[in-house]
């Protein structure tokens, strides 16, 4: 390998190749995207680093609020970077500018979450996340699931697919996929029978808590 | 055959994907005649999509999280480097402060020396001029009350090592110290040759002292505390 290609395979494995950190390197937007595209770690802790100052003085600018900035922007840019990849983002507006809408209008939904006025009147809820509604509905299922019990939660992961291995492979949400119950029963050392009865009443109960779940019913009527 | 695993089975076991080729072609009848079929099976891959989505959005929030953390860390141990360079650039600042200052006394002194030897050379003139004229007194050589240590009126402690320093060509025979009411505490017999001698007064009780050279030298006097 020549030395000029090591240097540059190191030095691409490093987010600060400066001695101190001092690191003026400027990412334009396609490099962004792209990073975000290819899980590049470098590139959110560069996202943070850039953007997360804005953002604090922007959410600071709300009165009132329950969750701090950081919060504020690891939701935001977690919605931005699952939009990114679904293909959302249209990139009609810079990453900034997107994210930034983002944040906005976790902070605006929690005020209104919260029952407290908005102060500035030109304060509306943008239309950042196309999907706004969809947003909305996996709040709530969030909320509805993290309610259920560890047991309940478990087998229904397992039959979705996940929780087949610790590694880190990022779920895709567009394929289905079913763990059969025979593999489900041995995993967790039962008869496939009881594993398929446990989903089922899990699955039944979640269903069922979804159902009585105020917001859940206005969103879907 | 309840209403619940009526519907169910057969969707789980259509998803599963191990129904025969006659079952699945009786579910996919089942599927064009019974809406509730087909409604429960969009239902039921609406919420998995969904389910997965929340859990996809976990992950990625979670990675990000520890992603901001290691950011976080690198960043303050930036900031704990330039701390301490910052510390490092401040304590050279001060201890140059201190080294100049140092050695200006320094040159304050030698300049002090310089005009001592001045007032020498003049106060010899002036004796020379007094012997002149015949009515010369005793005139006090101020060089060596400049170059004996510790000075006078100097405070030390019973733990202290006092050094006696003088003039290298002055001779000294003996060190004599004596205590307020002039009794002698001390006769110290010095080696021939030396122009210093170090001195720990353990068993002195407070109060001043007086010390003298022999032979011919000033008294100074010196305080244990």
């Amino acid at each position: 390998m020549q030395i000029s290609n090591l240097i540059k395979k190191i030095t691409s494995n490093m987010s600060h190749p400066s001695l101190f950190g001092y690191n003026k390197e400027k990412f334009d937007e396609w490099k962004i995207l792209s990073g975000i595209l290819n899980n590049n770690d470098n590139m959110i802790r560069y996202i943070y680093k850039s953007y997360f100052p804005g953002i604090k003085s922007m959410v600071g600018s709300f009165h009132n609020l329950s969750l701090d900035a950081e919060d504020i922007f690891q939701e935001g840019l977690t919605r931005a970077v699952i939009n990114v990849r679904d293909q959302k983002f249209n990139g009609t507006s810079s990453f900034y500018t997107y994210l930034t809408s983002i944040c906005r209008n976790i902070c605006l939904k929690e005020l209104q979450r919260s029952g407290k006025k908005i102060e500035a009147i030109n304060y509306t809820i943008e239309n950042v996340e196309q999907d706004n509604y969809q947003e909305e509905l996996i709040d709530r299922m969030t909320a509805v699931k993290n309610k259920m019990d560890e047991a309940c939660k478990q087998i229904i992961d397992l039959r979705f697919g996940l929780r087949k291995s610790d590694d880190l492979e990022i779920v895709n949400s567009d394929s289905i996929e079913n763990m059969k119950f025979e593999e489900i029963a041995r995993q967790l050392n039962i008869e496939a029978d009881n594993a398929r009865q446990r989903f089922r009443r899990c699955f039944e109960k979640f269903k069922m808590a979804l159902s009585l779940d105020h917001s859940w019913k206005e969103l879907t009527n | 055959m309840t209403e619940l695993s009526k519907y169910n089975d057969p969707i789980e076991s259509y998803l599963d994907g191990t129904l025969s080729a006659a079952e699945r072609d009786l579910f996919d009848e089942q599927l064009k005649s019974d809406p509730v079929l087909g409604e429960k099976l969009s239902e039921r891959i609406m919420l998995q999509k969904s389910w997965m989505k929340i859990a996809q959005h976990k992950q990625v929030k979670q990675r990000i999280s520890n992603l901001i953390k290691i950011e976080e860390r690198q960043q303050n141990a930036k900031r704990t480097i330039w701390l301490a360079a910052a510390s490092i650039i401040v304590i050279i600042g001060i201890s140059s402060i201190f080294f100049f200052q140092k050695n200006r006394n320094d040159s304050e002194y030698l300049t002090q020396v310089i005009k001592i030897k001045d007032s020498q050379i003049i106060i010899q003139g002036k004796r020379n001029e007094m012997q002149k004229f015949g009515s010369a007194d005793t005139i006090k050589n101020t060089i060596a009350s400049q170059n004996c240590f510790p000075m006078d009126n100097a405070v030390f402690q019973t733990s202290d090592t006092i050094t006696f320093s003088w003039p290298s060509n002055n001779i000294k025979e003996k060190l004599i110290i004596f205590d307020e009411n002039w009794i002698k505490v001390s006769e110290i017999q010095l080696p021939k040759g030396v122009a210093e001698y170090k001195f720990i007064p353990a068993n002195f009780k407070t109060g001043t002292y007086t010390w003298i050279l022999t032979p011919n030298s000033v008294k100074y006097k010196f305080s244990i505390k």
